[in-house]
């Protein structure tokens, strides 16, 4: 097993009566990119707020790097590259001014500015005033932020928000290549399924402030059941024989379904035709990530 | 102490070309401009009419710049404006969330703020006085420059004005509302015009501090300094204490 990069253990966060995180225990390992999935309001934020210290916990504790956030929370920042929900920027500074300024709190070397900069691709335009930039170049000035000082993990809370379908496509690729160029550990949340699916190799999901379900992407897909379908007339006739026949049956709308498991499609359809049901229909379908996460999350939809 | 000054830096540095520098530079400016007009519309009869009430040429131009210029409405309230946009454009730029996930401590980080503050209420102070001198001078005034008494108006000025700092700045970190705090500053300042003609009540208003800060024949200056140094050290300890204990959630 590899090494854990970020522990949790029963963190939580409480606003009065409100409970904004509750009890979550995440699981980072090294080299992994982790995409903290779930709805708006779920407590991804609010998580990731208390990973940096920025919100103290009601209860539990965060360790990075094997440290509690409680107690060396400087030590632990050294290595740590951030985005909080949106680009932080001084947009009457340049892109280089602004990075100047990570640095010089960082004590870093006056020449990661340039190689950040040449990572995220926006060496030509370093002295620009950051105000003129589009999105997708704040977002990655963000990202050149976060990365100066040879920083080991990444903490990213929505980093594709609000960018174009181009923008979104050049910052999940710069994301991908992060662990393999630089070795850094990646914690990435969003509320769009596809972009965790694109881009992490585990998951975790969160829904009103719970930690339901963390894996890896192929563990996920394995929660996944294949179901038969089956339109057959008179419905509930055909209900009663299935359920005789020692099937767990669901209807949904005009429709049953049967979980597949070792079950013949083609026999199932040739005693309900023997039996003299009509069947209109019958097909075997097998959930996709979103039912999955539906189902997980009990119908919170992204 | 290297990483504080770092730090320190760093705070100059965000208002390169931000709203800070006109904000703190235009209070002197539009001041001696009034001062100006005040000496070249009725030097005579001003100089004149002090030298009755037993005041040197230069303590009358300590006196016009206080009072007929409005020094003592204007500093408070440039002290004010800077402070609520050295953190406004934190909360705006999300720089607070941003600086306070690097390596940086929140005490560390208000106390850099508050010394921004600070220098740049010098950096006005100091502005003023120059501007002050040079009135003086293109009036011709008798008797020389008088240094000892432009430095300790500057003195007095700084230390009453840095308990203001220590307030705005605190009421500034509280909320991300630019609004909040640059409205109780002026409502603080315009009522304390009125309560600050009684001694009594205006010991304990920080923004009346600045009234009683002329270095001139039975003027209060203990006031004034007395005041200032104790609401500048006990509003920048609330204020360290609350933004430590503060979560950033904006």
């Amino acid at each position: 097993m590899s090494e854990l990069v970020v522990e949790t253990q029963d963190l939580t966060k409480k606003y009065g009566n409100f409970t904004a995180v509750d009890g979550i225990d995440l699981q980072v390992r090294k080299g992994e990119i982790y995409g903290f999935l779930g709805p708006n309001g779920a407590g991804k934020s609010t998580t990731i707020r208390m990973l940096l210290g920025l919100v103290k916990p009601t209860r539990g504790d965060a360790r990075i790097f094997g440290l509690s956030i409680r107690q060396s929370p400087m030590e632990i920042l050294k290595r740590v590259g951030a985005i909080v929900e949106s680009p932080s920027y001084y947009g009457n500074l340049t892109a280089v001014e602004n990075l100047e300024i990570t640095r010089r709190i960082l004590g870093a070397d006056k020449k990661e500015i340039d190689r950040v900069l040449e990572i995220v691709n926006l060496s030509q335009w370093k002295n620009k005033k950051v105000k003129n930039f589009s999105l997708g170049m704040k977002q990655r000035l963000a990202i050149a932020q976060a990365l100066l000082g040879n920083r080991e993990l990444l903490i990213l809370d929505e980093p594709t928000n609000g960018l174009d379908p181009a923008g979104i496509h050049e910052i999940r690729q710069l994301i991908k290549n992060l662990p393999g160029m630089l070795g850094v550990t990646v914690l990435m949340s969003s509320h769009i399924l596809s972009e965790v699916e694109l881009t992490a190799t585990s998951v975790g999901i969160i829904s009103r402030g719970r930690l339901l379900f963390q894996g890896t992407l192929e563990e996920l897909r394995r929660k996944s059941e294949t179901e038969i379908c089956i339109e057959a007339h008179p419905q509930d006739k055909a209900l009663k024989f299935l359920e005789s026949k020692g099937l767990k049956v669901k209807a949904r709308g005009n429709r049953l379904f049967i979980k597949k498991n070792s079950l013949d499609a083609a026999a199932l359809n040739r005693a309900l035709v023997m039996e003299g049901f009509d069947v209109t229909h019958l097909s075997t379908e097998r959930k996709n990530l979103e039912d999955i996460f539906l189902e997980i999350t009990g119908g919170d939809a992204l | 102490m290297r990483k504080f000054f770092d730090l320190l830096w760093t705070d100059i540095i965000k208002q390169k070309r931000s709203l800070v520098w006109p904000a703190a530079f235009l209070a002197p400016l539009i001041t001696e401009a009034l001062l100006f007009l005040d000496f070249y519309l009725r030097r005579d009869y001003i100089l004149n009419r002090a030298a009755k009430e037993g005041l040197s040429a230069w303590q009358t131009l300590v006196l016009e710049h206080h009072l007929t210029a409005l020094w003592f409405i204007t500093l408070p309230m440039a002290v004010t404006v800077v402070c609520a946009l050295l953190y406004h454009a934190e909360h705006a730029s999300g720089g607070l969330r941003y600086t306070l996930s690097l390596p940086v401590g929140k005490g560390r980080l208000y106390l850099s703020k508050w010394c921004t503050g600070a220098i740049f209420l010098c950096l006005m102070l100091l502005l003023d006085a120059l501007m002050l001198a040079a009135v003086g001078k293109i009036f011709r005034l008798p008797g020389g420059l008088d240094y000892q008494l432009l430095m300790s108006y500057i003195v007095n000025q700084a230390v009453a004005a840095i308990g203001i700092l220590s307030l705005q700045m605190w009421l500034s970190s509280v909320t991300p509302n630019v609004i909040l705090p640059l409205a109780a500053g002026f409502i603080g300042i315009t009522t304390s015009l009125f309560l600050a003609q009684d001694q009594n009540i205006a010991r304990i208003i920080p923004y009346a501090h600045v009234l009683y800060t002329m270095p001139l024949p039975g003027e209060n200056n203990r006031l004034a300094l007395e005041g200032g140094i104790f609401f500048a050290a006990f509003f920048l300890v609330a204020g360290l204490l609350c933004f430590s204990k503060k979560d950033v959630t904006e």
